[in-house]
């Protein structure tokens, strides 16, 4: 049951929305735990997995909590962050053997990430008396952050979920609601047919590849992954915020990058927060005089975490190694931050990362090595009209057109020139805009369940398809 | 801020009125779903209202008539990658369904035919020519095009002109240089009397009126001596009607025969068909007149490697020779020459087709009768 299938948006949505504005505003953070609940009882009838993989975690992560604070060993600590690490590794490994049918449970990677945060938070004394089994569960049931992030940080959902922070009013649920339609165009629309045209597009030219055609796919492949993320993340923070939690959403721009440690920070950018504490403070602790070499190690824990988080594989550790090397290279020596680039180079590294991650998340996507590189070394020049006119019948029309356009309009608001822009324009033609464009999304989010939310049904229980597991 | 107030109570009431209103249709979907569904699937075991809920949506005939036709009409769009759109409501395949042969490649001079196979394909047509001589017929071989070839109107801008290197246009001109008489494309005499007029805009065969060019193109090649030229016809003894029908074949497989219709030209009233039709094992034989013919001779054998053909030709020829068998299919058939001992043989065969001429199965047969002919008068 992800956020854009049926279940959820049509009934699941409302009713947990309609219980929390009015039973639930006694008591809203109880009213967000029997929320969770629900959710993840509904969510055993699609993935049973996953259930249960939360289950085994709190009972882990109760238990280690338990022995890191008696013994309290930095060894210990360390020992009990890894040890899910690699239950994790295992159960990737499960998945892609196919085995008794086996799914990856979805958000498994989040969850063991806020398993770490509880536990180290606690190691070091910054949550109080929130410790224990229902804080815990409390956490982790919050299933808004789930599928994409951001992850955060057990002080910082205390914090957030507070009584006195919860606030549940028409505000809150319309905001919310503006957010959740932005993440549903963006996944059910946008990124899904951008990522089934790559698939559509390698298929059409598999037996005579051509490169004209390829870098189109991994251009498409580029602008779904952002825009599927992306689309998850601002319907979890568009389902928080319906139940009055706000929390720091992130935009994420793939164009504006010019390094792919920048990309992966941008598309990544909800686990920056979790990064910086809990692996960046204690990195720069071990380097505290060699910025370069802290930097290098940052860099590749950053790139191990981001293999962790995305679909592994051998060959895809090996694909990450030279985006591992570019961002060190376009670190500065004494400071160990980024360079700053003049605007030539930074475009040309730019469309360098461009197809670098684009090449990334197809090799990601290929479940075969070999057929990756096969297609790559058959390029040719032959039957070119031939390909031309293929690949230009299948996406005649405008259908493609429209939705490149709808992702543009949900990613607008969030761009430097719409800011720029609503700072000069007088209050009065703001107000109009802002009604356009809460008229246009509404219009877009119904389109987008008549039209697309129907095609593409494998996503109401697998929400990145093969990409992500 | 009671404006905000305002702009956030519409968009609260807009959102989940469109939310609720699914609601309400796919609950009342997954209950007709559970009723209709006379046994339960495994996927639809214990929780069996949630689970349906999901599918209501793609498995709604409904829904999926609006996407589809959503996708058609506001994006000029359809799913299918094999089925190329074309201007005016005109569908194309790209790769034909029976065979290997891909229209679009073809069209575009992708896949011509090397000198080695026109050389295969003239020995061939020799073979099939030697055969039907030895048994007393003239052979011809008529080409029907792709409508993709000939309706030049229709055809997608992008596509640009079609390639010279196509395998018709190149074996003609081979055929034609090699000396081969037995050989007619009709490529060109379709083209001049207005392709998109000649063909089903939702199927790649001939209407009515193409058939009556294809036969009018014939009959100009044929032995003046083998027909009584009186009984030629010409365009105005016949009178075409139009109508839309239902989409034909690549509609149907698009699921869009009722949004994408055809322009169905059917033969009216005005040819009065004098002709006795006695369908035998192997064939049909018509006769001119209300008799059937009395010794199953004809003057002239149909070969068609379509049967729609077949129905489109029949009331030209029919009411032209005094017999005429029609044989479905290309093979080598002796005992059917025997019996019939036709004066002419001719077969149609569409561009799309063209590889059945040298393809073993059909080959073969001809083939032996050549060489066995050779061997007896060496």
């Amino acid at each position: 049951m992800m956020f854009s299938s049926p279940l959820f948006a049509f009934l699941f949505l409302p009713l947990v929305i309609l219980f929390h504005a009015t039973l639930g505003k006694r008591r809203p953070a109880l009213s967000v735990f029997l929320i969770g609940v629900c959710y993840h009882v509904l969510l055993c009838f699609s993935t049973p997995q996953l259930p249960i993989a939360l289950l085994c975690l709190i009972v882990y992560t109760y238990l280690a909590e338990r022995i890191v604070c008696r013994v309290r060993k930095t060894l210990v600590l360390c020992i009990a962050c890894v040890l899910p690490f690699s239950a994790l590794i295992a159960v990737r490994n499960i998945a892609y053997t196919g085995l008794y049918d086996f799914i990856y449970p979805v958000g498994l990677g989040i969850l063991i990430l806020c398993c770490v945060s509880y536990l180290v938070d606690c190691y070091r004394n910054e949550v109080g008396r929130e410790r224990g089994l229902y804080p815990l569960c409390r956490y982790l049931l919050f299933f808004p952050t789930l599928v994409a992030g951001p992850v955060i940080r057990y002080r910082d959902f205390l914090r957030l979920t507070e009584e006195s922070s919860i606030d549940c009013d028409l505000n809150a649920i319309s905001d919310g609601a503006k957010l959740y339609m932005v993440g549903f165009i963006k996944r059910v629309a946008v990124g899904a047919l951008l990522t089934d045209t790559f698939f559509d597009l390698i298929g059409l030219t598999s037996y005579t590849p051509n490169l004209l055609v390829a870098l189109l796919a991994v251009s498409s492949l580029f602008f779904g992954v952002y825009f599927t993320f992306s689309g998850y993340a601002d319907m979890g923070a568009g389902i928080a915020t319906m139940m009055g939690i706000r929390y720091a959403t992130y935009s994420p721009h793939p164009l504006w990058v010019a390094t792919p440690a920048r990309y992966a920070e941008n598309t990544f950018g909800g686990f920056s927060d979790w990064f910086g504490d809990y692996v960046a403070v204690p990195l720069r602790l071990c380097f505290p005089k060699k910025p370069r070499l802290y930097q290098a190690v940052l860099q590749a824990v950053f790139w191990i975490f981001i293999l962790l988080f995305v679909r592994t594989r051998w060959y895809m550790a090996l694909a990450a190694l030279p985006l591992f090397a570019v961002g060190y290279m376009l670190t500065n020596k004494k400071t160990g931050r980024s360079l700053s680039l003049p605007v030539g180079v930074r475009i040309l590294t730019g469309v360098a990362t461009f197809l670098m991650m684009g090449l990334y998340w197809t090799l990601a996507l290929s479940e075969n090595p070999s057929a990756f590189w096969e297609y790559l070394s058959g390029m040719n020049t032959s039957d070119s009209a031939y390909q031309i006119s293929l690949v230009i019948s299948a996406f005649s029309g405008i259908k493609h057109l429209v939705v490149v356009l709808m992702g543009v309009i949900t990613i607008l608001p969030n761009t430097r020139l719409f800011t720029h822009l609503r700072t000069r324009i007088p209050t009065k033609a703001t107000s109009i805009l802002t009604y356009l464009w809460m008229l246009c999304l509404l219009v877009l989010f119904l389109f987008t369940i008549v039209f697309f939310l129907p095609q593409y049904p494998q996503y109401h229980t697998v929400p990145f398809g093969t990409l992500f597991i | 801020m009671k404006k905000k107030n305002k702009t956030d109570f519409i968009t609260v009431t807009l959102f989940f009125g469109i939310l609720l209103s699914f609601f309400v249709y796919i609950s009342i979907g997954s209950i007709f779903m559970e009723q209709s569904s006379p046994k339960r699937t495994k996927d639809s075991a214990s929780p069996n209202l949630l689970v349906q809920f999901n599918a209501v949506l793609t498995q709604d005939e409904s829904i999926k008539s609006i996407v589809d036709n959503l996708d058609y009409r506001l994006f000029r769009h359809v799913s299918d990658p094999n089925v190329l759109l074309g201007k005016h409501n005109w569908l194309f395949e790209i790769e034909a369904d029976e065979s290997s042969y891909n229209y679009l490649k073809d069209y575009t001079g992708g896949m011509p035919y090397t000198e080695e196979e026109m050389a295969y394909f003239s020995e061939c047509l020799a073979q099939r020519k030697a055969a039907y001589a030895d048994k007393g017929a003239d052979y011809l071989l008529v080409v029907i095009p792709n409508s993709l070839s000939v309706c030049n109107e229709a055809v997608p801008r992008y596509l640009g002109e079609q390639s010279e290197n196509t395998r018709l246009r190149r074996l003609s001109e081979y055929l034609k240089d090699d000396g081969t008489d037995c050989f007619l494309n009709l490529e060109q005499a379709l083209e001049a009397q207005g392709g998109t007029a000649l063909y089903h805009n939702t199927e790649d065969s001939l209407n009515a009126r193409g058939a009556f060019f294809v036969y009018d193109s014939t009959m100009q090649v044929l032995d003046s001596d083998s027909y009584d030229s009186e009984r030629v016809l010409a365009l105005d003894d016949v009178e075409f009607s139009t109508r839309t029908t239902v989409g034909r074949r690549i509609a149907k497989r698009i699921g869009m025969e009722k949004t994408i219709r055809n322009r169905t030209v059917s033969l009216t009233d005005i040819l009065i068909n004098r002709y006795t039709v006695s369908t035998k094992r192997l064939y049909d034989l018509t006769s001119y007149g209300t008799e059937p013919a009395e010794d199953n001779r004809a003057e002239i054998i149909l070969a068609f490697s379509r049967d729609w053909d077949k129905q489109q030709l029949m009331p030209y020829f029919s009411n032209t020779f005094d017999t005429a068998a029609y044989q479905s299919g290309l093979e080598w058939n002796a005992y059917l020459l025997d019996r019939i001992q036709p004066k002419t043989v001719i077969q149609f065969i569409h561009e799309s087709e063209l590889d059945m001429i040298m393809q073993e199965i059909y080959a073969g047969p001809y083939r032996r009768h050549a060489n066995s002919i050779a061997d007896n008068h060496p």
